[in-house]
């Protein structure tokens, strides 16, 4: 009887497995930024002298080639412990690094990618990176960590339209938030502060050490930090909460304090960048990426 | 650790083998196995309250074995008030005590007075609610002399802690599970199958119906101010469906991975949202709490005996309870009272009784009357479940408001087709197989394999197609 029930159980799900196996390693095969980045760096990191990691805001609000020898590794919702694992990853590679630029925003001590509802990108990581930050099992797959509609679009896409995941340029900016398609300015602005108004400071501890360590990593190679408060438009600015801005104001003094090699500049509310710049209430487009490039050009210049 | 989720996906299998491994003969050691698997399940959550878990679990199995050993009346007393007294404050200190300072500063406040209450600054242990009641029923039987006390920790333990039943239910009683943990337990392969088939149908209830729906009612309600009355109205409606789907997808996978080990659970749901009336939807809606409240509360305070004052009475109190059961809110208590107000007319007119049987038995389609009588019950419901989600009873009043203004005659802002279009699909399944222990249980079983095992593959496609973040179960909270 037992024998009868392993037997079609396992008839039953041999299907499901054997397509599971295949459509996992047909989208793996899909070329993605994650995927890029992590070859770029394999290949280039001894070249780079000026390193970007971070958020959404540095990955849409930076283009490298505006800044000789450098590379955006930022991503989406990419939090502070990530950026610590990517420089830890290359650490014997980053001889030529000088800079690491690192944004400083209003959530960034407040939350990490694992309790966002971005989330689901860790298993990015996981399984592009070798990063390993959050230990679930199911982002060790892509079937398992992806809704099927989602994995069998990508699948659609890539064999039968012939287009990949990969939405940055060569140097890794996010180029995918162009003026023409920009959102709502105001809506997207207080959803978005909203979104990143965080209901405790749980983590605000740890992201402190992470920092720190970041910063620590940094010294011990003889690199200098430049920590900066991405642009946002005011209809984002004017939603944020007090004690949370202060929260990040106060991390950033202690930090300061703590560390003379960094240096910090708050263009949050920076009057250079207006409406024309955003792609939403806090990204910026093609146009505000290019005078963010250049402004930190400029600050690179300085320290 | 979820039933929806990867690691039970692992879980259970291991579990299941080495189990069935082990053999009949040595049940001791099928029971150790299955105790440290349901330990570690709880663990995953927070092994923190493991501790809580065992406590409670101790002093059950000690005050139970104490008063079968009392000499005196008395004595029995005492260790039975003990147990009670002890496990209830638990339940009041990591469920209640919170509410009931917020509420007494709230009212000392109505009066002019500011008092700060000192809250606690607490977790609330997952199934507390479920396994306090386990004990309770298991100490309330022994002294009224309807067991004697297990005198096996391992076996006591294991009908407190049974993985399936353990965070969310059903709520088991010692009569009906102790005798199947003691007996040899023997592997059959169609109670296996039909536990793995009402695995898959709790997990389509789960994962396609309750989570797609979640996805609506949480944005219709969470934004409730910016919607109409119709789109309010799809809201409450949809999260009817999302709580039936939730705790009755939980109850049936409970029930079918208990069937894997050769346990029966207690049946928690039979297609309540098909109920003629309010007293036959309490008959079919987390009938493990009805009856347990029905035993343990309604009947001691002398149930229907002693005419209707005291028939009234005994209702508003049980449905009053049932609503505090399920959370330190006003929202759940008048909840409870809503279904009291329902049901009242059947109690008093002595007509709680009048529909025993599955509707339209025997025939494919209902009357018309019986179809009036469905909608109508469904709809009480559905005003009900308004203030069980609403965040607060002024949320819930607002949402009525709206609901009451003139555009509930508007198009709905939100037209979830292709959930309709699921939901009517669930709906027909679920009239289909209303005869049986869960819907699916007799579904194209005379038919052949290849067409059977289509409809199993056309289900977990769907499960896999909506399978997203693992999401919660709605009743983990209570």
């Amino acid at each position: 009887m037992m024998k009868k029930f392993i037997t079609y159980t396992a008839l039953f799900l041999f299907p499901i497995i054997v397509l599971g196996i295949l459509s996992e390693i047909l989208i793996r095969r899909i070329p993605n930024d994650y995927e890029y980045k992590k070859s770029y760096l394999d290949k280039h990191a001894n070249e780079v002298s000026t390193l970007f990691l971070g958020s959404s805001h540095v990955y849409y609000g930076i283009d490298p080639k505006y800044i000789k020898s450098s590379f955006n590794a930022s991503y989406i919702s990419q939090s502070f412990d990530y950026d610590l694992e990517i420089l830890k990853k290359y650490k014997d590679q980053w001889s030529n690094l000088k800079y690491i630029v690192l944004p400083i925003d209003y959530f960034s001590f407040y939350g990490r990618l694992e309790n966002s509802p971005e989330a689901w990108r860790a298993k990015n990581y996981r399984i592009y990176y070798d990063i390993d930050n959050d230990h679930k099992i199911f982002n060790a797959s892509e079937m398992l960590s992806n809704k099927l509609d989602v994995n069998l679009q990508r699948l659609y896409n890539y064999y039968l339209k012939g287009e990949n995941d990969i939405s940055c340029t060569k140097l890794g900016w996010g180029s995918g938030y162009k003026a023409i398609n920009h959102k709502d300015l105001i809506k997207s602005g207080v959803i978005a502060a909203g979104r990143h108004t965080a209901k405790n400071n749980l983590q605000y501890g740890t992201n402190m050490h992470l920092l720190d360590s970041i910063i620590s990593f940094a010294e011990q190679k003889h690199v200098k930090i430049l920590l900066f408060t991405s642009p946002a438009y005011k209809s984002y600015v004017t939603h944020l909460s007090q004690n949370q801005l202060n929260g990040t104001f106060l991390a950033i003094k202690t930090i300061n304090a703590r560390h003379s090699s960094v240096k910090y500049y708050n263009l949050l509310q920076d009057s250079s960048f207006n409406a024309r710049d955003f792609y939403d209430g806090d990204h910026l487009n093609e146009f505000g990426a290019k005078k963010l490039s250049l402004k930190v050009r400029l600050l690179l210049g300085k320290i | 650790m979820l039933f929806n989720s990867f690691s039970f996906a692992v879980f259970l299998p291991v579990i299941f083998t080495l189990y069935w491994l082990l053999g009949k003969e040595r049940l001791k050691a099928q029971n150790i196995l299955l105790l440290g698997a349901s330990y570690f399940f709880y663990a995953c959550w927070d092994w923190r309250f493991m501790f809580l878990l065992i406590f409670s679990t101790l002093l059950d199995y000690f005050t139970g074995i104490k008063m079968t050993e009392s000499k005196t009346k008395n004595a029995r007393k005492f260790w039975f008030w003990l147990s009670i007294s002890i496990n209830l404050g638990f339940l009041g200190v990591f469920k209640y005590y919170n509410f009931f300072a917020d509420s007494f500063a709230q009212a000392i406040a109505n009066f002019g007075l500011q008092v700060n209450p000192w809250t606690l600054k607490v977790i609330l242990p997952v199934g507390i609610s479920f396994y306090t009641f386990h004990g309770l029923s298991y100490v309330i039987d022994i002294y009224k002399d309807r067991i004697k006390a297990e005198k096996n920790f391992i076996d006591y333990s294991l009908f407190v802690s049974f993985f399936p039943l353990l965070v969310a239910g059903p709520i088991e009683r010692a009569t009906h599970l102790l005798p199947q943990i003691k007996k040899e337990r023997s592997f059959d392969y169609s109670k296996a199958i039909d536990g793995l088939r009402q695995i898959l149908w709790g997990l389509f209830k789960k994962i396609v119906i309750a989570d797609q729906c979640a996805n609506y009612a949480n944005t219709i309600f969470n934004h409730s101010a910016d919607y109409s009355g119709s789109t309010l109205l799809l809201g409450a409606v949809l999260f009817a469906f999302q709580i039936y789907g939730d705790f009755s997808g939980y109850s049936d996978i409970a029930l079918g991975t208990a069937r894997l080990f050769g346990v029966e659970l207690l049946r928690n749901f039979a297609f309540p949202y098909f109920s003629r009336d309010i007293a036959e939807f309490w008959r079919r809606w987390h009938i493990s709490l009805s009856t347990w409240f029905r035993d343990y509360l309604y009947i001691p305070l002398g149930g229907s005996k002693g005419g209707t004052w005291i028939k009234v009475r005994n209702t508003f109190i049980i449905f009053l309870v049932s609503g505090f059961w399920h959370g330190a809110n006003w929202t759940f208590i008048i909840w409870g009272l809503l279904n009291a107000l329902y049901i009242m007319p059947s109690i008093v007119f002595s007509t709680n009784r009048t529909n025993l049987d599955t509707v339209a038995a025997g025939r494919s389609a209902p009357t018309f009357t019986e179809f009036a009588a469905m909608v109508l019950t469904f709809g009480l419901t559905v005003f009900a479940w308004i203030f069980f989600r609403a965040n607060s009873v002024g949320h819930a009043f607002q949402i009525l408001s709206t609901i009451g203004s003139g555009s509930l005659f508007t198009l709905p802002q939100i037209l979830p087709v292709k959930l309709f279009l699921l939901l009517i699909l669930f709906i027909l399944i679920e009239w289909n197989g209303r005869m049986e222990q869960y819907a699916i249980a007799k579904l194209a079983i005379s038919w052949p394999k290849p067409i059977r095992w289509g409809i199993y593959y056309s289900m977990v496609l769907l499960i896999f197609f909506f399978a997203g973040a693992e999401q919660q179960f709605i009743y983990f909270q209570f």
